[in-house]
């Protein structure tokens, strides 16, 4: 294969992963959207909420973080747990039932009350592999090891000529709303409109995205917010930043994630995503590291327009340092300002 | 020639007042064949002479360099006024050559960026102030005698991703069959040329898509054209305005609404990324293409960033993000406008 194929096939399975976290981001935000809404007034519930990443308790409190909770009201809940894709090896899969059956066992710290009367399991999967999903269950008798209901619905984005939905539909198992159950046993579209707000604001869930989906945020939003006159070099010719870490995860949470609010709350992205993407920055020469906690950051112009291409390319020459790889990437020179 | 000695080059005005009116009145009388009365319209937090000093910084010694005694003037004293007025409104006036507006002038404008923002005047909004040139000056007829246009290139002759081409044409078409013309053609004017016969004399005036308005001779109306083009500058930058994440705490997105699903099929969406890719001093990513696009952009001169969202054929969604100025709104709207396609902003809440 040519080596610019190579190279350009890489680029899109880093696209393609960042895209998988976006989209497994937005069935969250679309999932917890419809709980949410009163089908019959065409309105949110007013009492009802969902918050991402929120550590509940089991018994002896030790804590569980599901990937979303649902609150339709103090006697009812749901816990959200959502992957887009499970690897082959069925060990990750025995793994992820493990995980929903802690969340079996919640005893509390919920949102408005500190125990809901009924909460439901959700385990959402992309669409392709919620009927693999749901037979797993079956053939392994999953489903009656559930005290609480549990429902496997399967997700995907479909681009239509009016717009985006995020399709949601149960595949298998139940939920002991009878309403919620039998609106997703058929399959239940919601538009792109109703959860855009949200997903502006909320482009982060608990489980860890891949590395340049928070590089790339970090560079494009948060680090060029904070260019100003007295940041700008004239000798260097570039904005030289000096940011703390809690600086900069101050930031992506006020804007791309969660700041805790109440005391179960969690960090939304923690403070290690951000130590790795400032680190990503300091190796492809961006940055310098000043101390365990600052950062000096180089933003300027990339020499590439397109910043995720710029640093897919970055990623895989650090990954094949002393390869020459192709063309391009031998092109693509680590900025040399340092 | 050092700034601090240029003759005289900055009286900050307040606004135009008869004694204003009345001096480019009279230089315009003795006005040399080779200049003319520019009107710039922009958009500045910064006082005139904090405008100079910035110049200074972003382009050391440029206008020492190339700064060109306009003769008259430099007794006049008059190379340029800029008149302030409520929110960050600015009318620049200069009397020179189009080559010293040009080469200085403009340079000046544009280089100030994200200081100086100027307006981006739609093709409706063109033909409404040309007309009002007409009518305010009460000629019966005004004649776009010449043109820069913009079009879009057929299929065969695109050549590698050049959709467009800019070209220059002298006519002689009222301006109603001008713009008619130019729709038909799917052409769109970046800046018009026409002719006025007033009091037995011949007068010129030209208006550009960026609110740049000159005449080669002074008539008090052209105080009221300003206006007009101030009143469409200010619509916009009002809809621009408080839309950063950092100031309202708020998503408060916009769209561009087209009268005509013009992303319907994939060679389309493919135009378009091509033309917003090549947006200068901003860097992207490419988050989705196909069917539906997702692009991030930012502004590499002023840090302000935005996602952009095509989810249905006719509709561009834009969402500002932690810092997305009223600079940095109106140059990719003004950059969609000018190389895409016009259409109506509206607010998305």
């Amino acid at each position: 294969m040519h080596r610019q194929q190579i190279i350009d096939e890489e680029i899109q399975k880093i696209r393609e992963e960042c895209d998988n976290y976006k989209h497994t981001v937005w069935a969250l935000h679309a999932f917890g959207s419809f709980i949410c809404w009163d089908e019959e007034k065409k309105e949110k519930i007013p009492e009802a909420s969902f918050t991402f990443g929120r550590r509940l308790y089991i018994k002896d409190n030790l804590p569980v973080t599901p990937d979303l909770i649902i609150e339709k009201n103090p006697k009812y809940g749901i816990v959200v747990e959502a992957k887009k894709f499970l690897p082959a090896n069925r060990d990750y899969w025995n793994r992820e039932v493990a995980q929903l059956l802690k969340y079996d066992e919640i005893q509390g710290g919920w949102l408005s009350v500190d125990k809901v009367e009924v909460y439901d399991i959700a385990f959402l999967i992309d669409i392709g592999m919620a009927v693999k999903v749901v037979d797993f269950f079956k053939e392994n008798n999953y489903f009656e090891k559930f005290i609480h209901s549990i429902g496997i619905v399967g997700f995907e984005h479909t681009e239509e000529t009016r717009g985006i939905y995020i399709t949601l539909k149960k595949e298998g198992g139940k939920f002991s709303d009878l309403q919620i159950d039998e609106l997703l046993r058929t399959v239940k579209k919601v538009p792109l409109d109703k959860i855009w707000k949200d997903s502006q604001k909320i482009m982060f869930y608990d489980a860890r995205p891949p590395r340049l989906h928070v590089v790339r945020i970090l560079w494009e939003h948060v680090l060029s917010s904070m260019i100003s006159e007295e940041t700008w070099s004239t000798e260097k010719h570039h904005h030289i930043l000096e940011v703390s870490i809690n600086e900069v995860k101050e930031k992506m949470q006020e804007y791309y994630g969660q700041k805790p609010q109440r005391e179960n709350d969690r960090e939304i992205p923690p403070q290690k995503w951000i130590r790795d993407a400032l680190d990503f920055l300091v190796e492809v020469r961006l940055a310098e590291k000043i101390d365990e906690e600052r950062y000096r950051i180089h933003w300027k112009k990339l020499k590439h327009k397109d910043t995720l291409r710029t640093f897919a390319i970055l990623e895989l020459k650090l990954k094949k340092s002393k390869k020459r790889l192709c063309k391009e990437e031998d092109q693509l020179e680590f900025p040399n300002f340092l | 020639m050092p700034i601090s000695r240029l003759p005289n080059p900055i009286i900050e005005t307040q606004e135009g007042t008869k004694e204003f009116s009345y001096k480019l009145r009279e230089i315009s009388s003795s006005l040399e064949r080779k200049n003319k009365i520019y009107m710039a319209v922009f958009y500045s937090k910064l006082s005139a002479q904090q405008l100079l000093e910035k110049y200074k910084n972003v382009c050391p010694n440029s206008l020492e360099r190339e700064y060109i005694p306009v003769s008259n003037l430099e007794n006049e004293k008059f190379p340029f006024v800029i008149s302030k007025r409520d929110r960050g409104i600015n009318v620049l006036f200069c009397i020179c050559s189009s080559d010293f507006f040009n080469r200085n002038i403009l340079r000046w404008l544009n280089s100030l960026y994200p200081y100086i923002v100027l307006p981006i005047l739609k093709q409706q909004e063109l033909r409404t102030i040309l007309i009002s040139i007409r009518n305010l000056l009460e000629v019966e007829q005004v004649n776009i005698i010449s043109a820069t246009s913009k079009r879009w290139l057929d299929k065969k002759d695109i050549i590698g991703k050049k959709y467009t081409e800019s070209f220059r044409s002298w006519t002689n078409l009222s301006i109603e069959e001008a713009f008619l013309k130019a729709k038909e053609e799917n052409r769109w004017f970046t800046s018009v040329s026409v002719l006025i016969q007033k009091k037995g004399r011949e007068v010129k005036t030209s208006l550009s898509r960026q609110g740049i308005l000159w005449t080669n001779r002074w008539f008090d109306e052209y105080l009221e054209v300003v206006e007009k083009i101030i009143t469409y500058f200010v619509q916009k930058l009002n809809i621009f305005s408080a839309r950063s994440r950092q100031e309202t705490k708020e998503v408060r997105p916009l769209s561009i609404i087209y009268d005509e699903r013009i992303f319907e099929n994939k060679e389309e969406r493919e135009q378009f990324i091509n033309i917003i890719t090549k947006i200068p001093n901003f860097g992207y990513s490419i988050l989705h293409s196909n069917p539906y696009i997702q692009i991030s952009l930012y502004d590499v001169k002023d840090g302000s960033s935005f996602e952009l969202l095509i989810q249905d054929g006719n509709s561009i969604i834009l969402f500002p993000q932690i810092k997305s100025s009223i600079s940095a709104f109106n140059r990719l709207v003004g950059y969609i406008f000018e190389n895409f396609k016009e259409g109506e902003i509206k607010d998305l809440e």
